[in-house]
C-alpha cells in the first residue's frame, strides 16, 4: 500500500473539518467502546485471561523458529504448501506463480491486512486476474477505491448514504435505502464469484502449531465461502500469528471478538486443516500458507518486540482519543490508531512515518484496553527517543530541548528564568490573565488561550515554606 | 530530586502526571545504573498523588472546610491510569459539605493536553480540548475540578477562547482548603 504517513498533520486537519466523516467517527465510537465494555463486564477474571493470553504470545515470540518449523510440518503432513515471503514483493510474486500454475481467472478474497501491507489486488489485477473482495467493507472500498480506515470495520469512515450513492452508481440498480436492502444486493452480486472463482485468498487471525492449521474469525459468512468453494485457497499471514496449540487458541478467542467488536464470540469461526481428503465432500483441492515477514523480524529481540503479541483487535484504535477525531486515514497507512503508530515505522520506515510516535498524548487508555497487554504508550515512547538518537527531529525542537535540558541542570538559573519568564506573560496578559498569541507556540494559541502565572513561582515560594 | 527529598518521610505532588514521573518512569531511566536506582526507586515509594496521600496514607476521616457550589471532575490520564487515582478525589469531596459533584460523560477521556503533543498537533489538542470543554458545560458544574496543571491550562484556555469565562477551572487543591463559606 501508497504510504502517506508523513502527511499525517495536514491529512489530520483535513479530517477535523470534514463533518460527515465526524459524524460517522462517533457512532461508530459509542458502538465499539460500550459494546466492549458490556463484554468484558460480563467475562468472568477478565485481567486473568489477559495475562495468560499475554503468557502465550510471549511464548510463541521468543521461540518463534521452533512454532514456525513445527506449524510447516504439521500443515504440510496434511497436505498444505507452505510459502515464506520475506518482503511484500515475495506476498506478490508467490501469489502471482500459483495463479498461473492453477491458471486462475478469478480470485475472491476475504478480509487480510496483510494483503493490504502488499497491495495484493492491484498485482493481481495487472496479472490479468479478476480480484473481488467479499467482506462487505472491503468491498465496498474496492469499488469506492478507497484504502480502509479501520483493521477490523474497514468501512467505519462511510455513511449509509454514501453507501447507497455508490451502489446505485456501480450496481447500476435503484437506490437503496436500508441496510438490509443494502447487503441484500451486495449478496446478490458477490454469490455468482464465490461459485465462479477459481482461486479463493483469505488471511488468518491464528496459525495452529499443532495442526498446521489456519483459523479465521468473520461475521459474514465470506470467509467459510472464500476458503472452501475455490479450488486453490492462499491464506496469506504474518509469522506472528502462531499460537501452539488449539487449547490456546481457545483463550485468545474468548478475548479477541470482545475486545474487537464485544460480540462474545463471531457469527463464524473457521478452522481450515489441509487440502480436502477424499471422503470430504467440502474444501479446496491445493492449499497454500503464505508466511510472511516483511518487517516483523525487526521487532525481535528489540525493546518494541512485545508488539508483535498484538492479535489486531482494534480495542487500541476505538479507544484512543486521537483516532477517534481524525479517523484511521490519516495515519496514512494499513494500520491506523496506537498499533500503527508502532508498526508503520518499523514495517516503512521511522523517516517516512515521524509523526506517528508522536501523534499521542500518551493518555495510555490503548494499554488499558489491550487484550494482550502491549505497552504502547511505552513502545511510542521508545520510537520518540530512537527519533532523537537518529537525529530525525526538526532543528528547532532539538536545539529548544537542548537549552531546556542543559539550564534544567543549574536550578539557580532555572529558577531566574522561570522567574522572569512568568512576570513577562503576567505583563503582557493583562488583566485578563490570558495570552491570546505566543510566538512559537501557535499550535497552543490557534485554538486556546494561555492562562498567566499569578503569584511567585515554586522555586520562590519553597525556600520561604521549607521547614 | 533525590539529594532534595533525602529527608523527606513522604512526596506529596498535586499533580499526577508529577507524581506519575516520579513512580512509574524515573526507576526505568536508573535502570541501567544500580547504584542511583535504589536511592531513585526508594523515592518513588514515598512519592504519592496529593489526594492519594489524603485518602490511602493520611487516612483523612473529615475536612474541615467546606465548598459552596455543583463540580464536575476531570479524571487526568496520568493520576488515572498511572497511578489509580480515581476514587480518593471522589471520596474527599464527598466528605466537604456543599459540595455537589455531578459527572460528566467521558470524564476519564484525555482532554488533549499530552506535553509537548498540545503545541506540535495543536489542531487534534484543540479539538479533543474542545470535546472536553463540551462535555464539562453540558454537566452544567459551576466548576471543573481536577488534580493535574496540564490538563488545567488546556482546558481553561479552550473555555476562555470559546468564550466561557463562567465555568471555573479549579485544583482539587483549592476545593479542598474551601470557599471560606460555611
Amino acid at each position: 500500500m501508497q504510504i502517506t504517513s508523513m502527511y499525517f498533520k495536514a491529512r489530520a486537519r483535513e479530517k477535523l473539518d470534514d463533518a460527515q466523516l465526524q459524524q460517522s467517527l462517533s457512532k461508530a465510537q459509542g458502538k465499539f467502546v460500550h459494546a466492549r465494555a458490556d463484554a468484558i463486564r460480563q467475562l468472568e477474571n477478565f485481567e486473568g485471561y489477559r495475562d495468560a493470553a499475554a503468557a502465550i504470545r510471549d511464548r510463541v515470540i521468543r521461540d518463534l523458529d521452533l512454532y514456525l518449523e513445527q506449524f510447516e510440518q504439521a500443515a504440510t503432513a496434511r497436505g498444505a504448501v507452505v510459502h515464506w515471503a520475506e518482503t511484500a514483493q515475495d506476498v506478490n510474486r508467490i501469489l502471482c506463480d500459483i495463479a498461473e500454475r492453477h491458471a486462475v481467472r478469478k480470485a475472491v478474497k476475504s478480509k487480510s491486512m496483510v494483503s493490504e501491507e502488499c497491495a495484493l489486488d492491484d498485482v493481481l489485477e495487472k496479472a490479468g486476474i479478476e480480484v473481488v473482495e467479499t467482506d462487505l467493507g472491503e468491498y465496498i472500498l474496492q469499488l469506492a477505491h478507497e484504502p480502509p480506515s479501520h483493521i477490523v470495520a474497514p468501512v467505519v469512515h462511510k455513511s449509509k448514504d454514501e453507501i447507497s450513492d455508490l451502489f446505485e452508481h456501480k450496481h447500476k440498480r435503484p437506490r437503496k435505502t436500508s441496510i438490509p436492502e443494502l447487503c441484500r444486493e451486495a449478496r446478490e452480486i458477490l454469490r455468482p464469484h464465490f461459485l465462479s472463482a477459481d482461486m479463493g485468498i483469505s488471511g488468518a487471525n491464528f496459525l495452529i502449531a499443532e495442526t498446521g492449521s489456519a483459523l479465521i474469525v468473520t461475521n459474514e459468512g465470506n470467509g467459510r465461502l472464500t476458503t472452501t468453494l475455490p479450488r486453490v485457497h492462499v491464506a496469506i499471514t504474518g509469522i506472528e500469528k502462531l499460537v501452539p496449540t488449539l487449547e490456546d487458541v481457545a483463550t485468545l478467542l474468548r478475548l479477541l471478538p470482545r475486545s474487537a467488536t464485544g460480540q462474545t464470540i463471531t457469527n463464524y469461526v473457521s478452522i481450515t486443516t489441509g487440502v480436502r481428503g477424499q471422503e470430504e465432500s467440502d474444501g479446496p483441492e491445493h492449499f497454500y500458507i503464505v508466511l510472511v515477514d516483511a518487517g516483523r523480524t525487526k521487532f525481535l529481540g528489540g525493546p518494541l518486540q512485545p508488539m508483535l503479541r498484538c492479535i489486531r483487535c482494534g480495542a487500541c484504535m476505538n479507544h484512543c482519543p486521537v483516532y477517534q477525531n481524525i479517523g484511521g486515514h490519516a495515519y496514512g497507512w494499513v494500520y491506523p490508531g496506537p498499533m500503527g503508530s508502532v508498526l508503520t515505522p518499523v514495517y516503512v520506515g521511522l523517516k517516512n512515518a515521524l509523526d506517528l510516535p508522536n501523534a499521542s498524548t500518551l493518555c495510555g487508555e490503548c494499554a488499558v484496553v489491550c487484550p494482550v497487554k502491549i505497552p504502547l504508550p511505552d513502545l511510542m515512547r521508545v520510537l520518540r527517543e530512537q527519533e532523537v538518537e537518529q537525529g530525525l527531529r526538526p532543528w528547532q525542537e532539538r536545539l529548544a530541548l537542548k537549552i531546556w535540558a542543559r539550564v534544567a541542570l543549574f536550578p539557580g538559573i532555572y529558577s531566574l528564568f522561570s522567574r522572569v519568564a512568568s512576570r513577562i506573560f503576567r505583563a503582557i496578559a493583562g488583566e485578563e490573565k490570558l495570552l491570546h498569541y505566543l510566538p512559537g507556540a501557535q499550535g497552543w494559541t490557534n485554538g486556546r488561550d494561555l492562562p498567566a502565572p499569578e503569584g511567585q513561582t515554586f522555586r520562590e515560594l519553597y525556600p520561604n515554606r521549607k521547614r | 530530586m533525590v539529594r532534595e527529598f533525602a529527608d523527606c518521610e513522604y512526596v506529596v505532588a498535586p499533580s499526577g502526571s508529577c507524581a506519575g514521573m516520579i513512580r512509574e518512569h524515573y526507576p526505568r531511566l536508573f535502570k541501567d545504573e544500580p547504584q542511583q536506582l535504589e536511592k531513585v526507586s526508594e523515592l518513588s515509594r514515598r512519592t504519592f498523588e496529593l489526594t492519594d496521600f489524603l485518602v490511602n496514607v493520611v487516612k483523612l476521616e473529615a475536612i474541615p472546610n467546606s465548598f459552596h457550589g455543583t463540580i464536575t471532575y476531570h479524571d487526568s490520564c496520568s493520576g488515572l491510569r498511572e497511578l489509580g487515582v480515581k476514587k480518593q478525589p471522589r471520596l474527599l469531596l464527598a466528605k466537604m459539605p456543599g459540595v455537589h459533584l455531578t459527572e460528566m460523560p467521558d470524564c476519564e477521556t484525555c482532554c488533549g493536553f499530552g506535553g509537548t503533543f498540545s503545541v506540535k498537533f495543536g489542531d487534534i489538542s484543540t479539538r479533543m480540548a474542545d470535546n472536553k470543554c463540551k462535555a464539562i458545560q453540558g454537566s452544567r458544574a459551576d466548576a471543573v475540578v481536577l488534580g493535574d496543571l496540564g490538563c488545567m491550562l488546556n482546558i481553561e484556555g479552550r473555555l476562555r477562547r470559546t468564550g466561557d469565562y463562567k465555568t471555573q477551572v479549579l485544583h482539587v487543591a483549592e476545593v479542598l482548603a474551601g470557599d471560606g463559606g460555611d
